[in-house]
């Protein structure tokens, strides 16, 4: 026979978490980090909240530069700041971002 | 792909589960097998960045974050199918998470919160019980009977008062012909007892020491606390039902109070019924007494009366067969838990929420299986009642349940699949 589990299932490592209410619409920020042009993996993208400046959850890219934050509601302020790892860069910042 | 497999029902969607005999048949009936309908479609939008479909109803559509909604008889065809409830923005619009950008709905059909995926086998001329079976069945899928009688077949020699605490005799069959085929020795039900097939069945005595049943799915009587019931005494029915019922078509559990009693912090003292097939293997989440109707039953230590809620050897066990290919009795099991505090110790209320599978193993120490779905709370979400949650990509509803914290309360994480 296989195992028996007593998994952890999965929830959000977020640091500030989503609290729905009644009328919550469930949304997503997705994106991709791009250096000259080209798909760039090595980031460190932070999802921030607009209303308190802290941040709500870091990620960082798949192998073709995209990213995702999910479980987050279309009411939420956010703005996106990626930094780059190799640090030859300054980090970029994309303003009012609105889940969807 | 959004899950849509697992699917959750609540009084909030305007259910009723109250002091009506055929209450749990007609609200199985609509989780099971037909679905709850919703208002006429007035106006249909497609997101034309997400392919998201917007729903505006005639009517208040009662529905839920994180529910499936069904689709049928739109144009075109690809439409109708199940989705996840994404905004709930008021009480007349729904917003279904979709993915095809370019979609043109040409024609409107019909909705429904969408039934977990059952058949009626049977049903009898006085409405008063039925056998279930999951749509498209293997051999594993057992026939599920629930039985709302209040009298023996002959008419006299058992009778239970309509009057009295309500409750179904609720068991599982490997095979019927009819829906009184229970008598078969030769067929494995669970609970059984080979030397009396009939037993989870049968109503003896009248007045007030009838017996009826032996595994009893208690859903409206009166109580003065949350942990006894006395069957006569159901003098002063609640009048507000709350219940989970969360599932898919090969198992699915009740959450529901059960008695008028209310803690000043509304503690909510459900709890946990249910049943289903697990890698081809049964469970019975259901309080087994054959006590007569005047004897007082203290949940906290009647075998099955609070799985998984109460560290009493009795009280927190469920029930497997020993073998499905051997007709023989069934056996005892229990949860491997942290404790007997789910939803209120807060033991790993670290992170956003604490979600652990629960193992079961039986009574001769075999390990036998994980509940699908529920899962042990290792952090609490207060007194609230079916809540919806959603935690980065993955999908939860939260019931509170009676826990051993006593008039704190608990409850228990229902994982409902990924989100995208």
């Amino acid at each position: 026979m296989k195992p028996i589990s007593r998994k952890v299932m999965p929830f959000s490592n977020n640091l500030q978490p989503t609290e729905l209410t009644p009328t919550s619409v469930v949304g997503s920020v997705k994106g991709s980090v791009k250096k000259f042009g080209q798909n760039y993996q090595n980031a460190n993208v932070v999802l921030y909240s607009k209303v308190n400046f802290q941040p709500i959850a870091i990620r960082k890219p798949k192998e073709n530069g995209d990213y995702g934050f999910l479980g987050l509601t279309t009411d939420m302020k956010t703005f996106v700041v990626a930094f780059d790892a190799n640090k030859q860069f300054n980090a970029v910042i994309q303003d009012n971002v609105v889940p969807k | 792909m959004t899950d849509v497999n697992v699917q959750f029902f609540s009084h909030l969607n305007g259910l009723n589960l109250g002091n009506n005999w055929g209450d749990l048949i007609r609200l199985l009936d609509i989780c099971l097998v037909n679905g709850k309908p919703l208002p006429s479609i007035i106006l249909q939008t497609v997101d034309p960045e997400s392919g998201d479909i917007t729903l505006e109803f005639s009517a208040n559509h009662s529905c839920m974050l994180l529910q499936i909604v069904e689709l049928n008889g739109f144009s075109p065809s690809s439409v109708n199918t199940k989705y996840r409830v994404k905004g709930v923005p008021n009480d007349t619009t729904l917003i279904l998470k979709a993915d095809n950008k370019d979609l043109i709905i040409t024609s409107v059909g019909t909705s429904k919160l969408s039934p977990l995926g059952y058949d009626i086998i049977f049903r009898d001329e006085a409405d008063v019980k039925r056998v279930y079976r999951s749509k498209n069945p293997t051999a594993q899928h057992p026939f599920i009977r629930v039985d709302e009688s209040l009298a023996s077949p002959d008419g006299t020699t058992g009778m239970y008062a309509s009057t009295y605490a309500k409750y179904a005799m609720v068991g599982l069959l490997e095979h019927m012909e009819h829906i009184d085929d229970y008598e078969n020795p030769d067929v494995l039900q669970l609970p059984f007892d080979p030397s009396d097939p009939a037993k989870n069945w049968k109503i003896a005595g009248t007045g007030d020491s009838v017996v009826r049943g032996w595994s009893k799915w208690y859903w409206c009587y009166y109580s003065s606390d949350s942990y006894t019931l006395t069957e006569t005494s159901n003098h002063s029915p609640m009048s507000n039902p709350r219940f989970t019922l969360v599932g898919t078509k090969d198992y699915f559990y009740l959450l529901n109070k059960y008695n008028t009693w209310t803690h000043a912090s509304s503690h909510e003292s459900k709890t946990l019924k249910g049943c289903g097939v697990v890698d081809g293997d049964w469970f019975l989440m259901s309080l087994l007494s054959t006590n007569r109707a005047n004897q007082k039953i203290i949940i906290t230590s009647t075998l099955g009366g609070l799985p998984f809620g109460w560290d009493d050897a009795s009280s927190q066990k469920i029930f497997l067969t020993r073998d499905l290919a051997i007709v023989q009795n069934h056996v005892e099991a229990m949860g491997i838990l942290p404790d007997f505090y789910t939803g209120s110790s807060n033991l790993y209320n670290g992170g956003n929420i604490a979600p652990l599978q629960i193992p079961i193993f039986d009574a001769s120490k075999k390990l036998r299986m994980t509940l699908p779905s529920i899962c042990y709370a290792g952090k609490s979400y207060s007194y609230k009642l079916t809540t919806p949650i959603i935690s980065e990509g993955s999908m939860y509803v939260w019931d509170n349940c009676v826990n051993r914290s006593g008039e704190l309360g608990g409850g228990f994480y229902f994982y409902l699949g990924e989100v995208e």
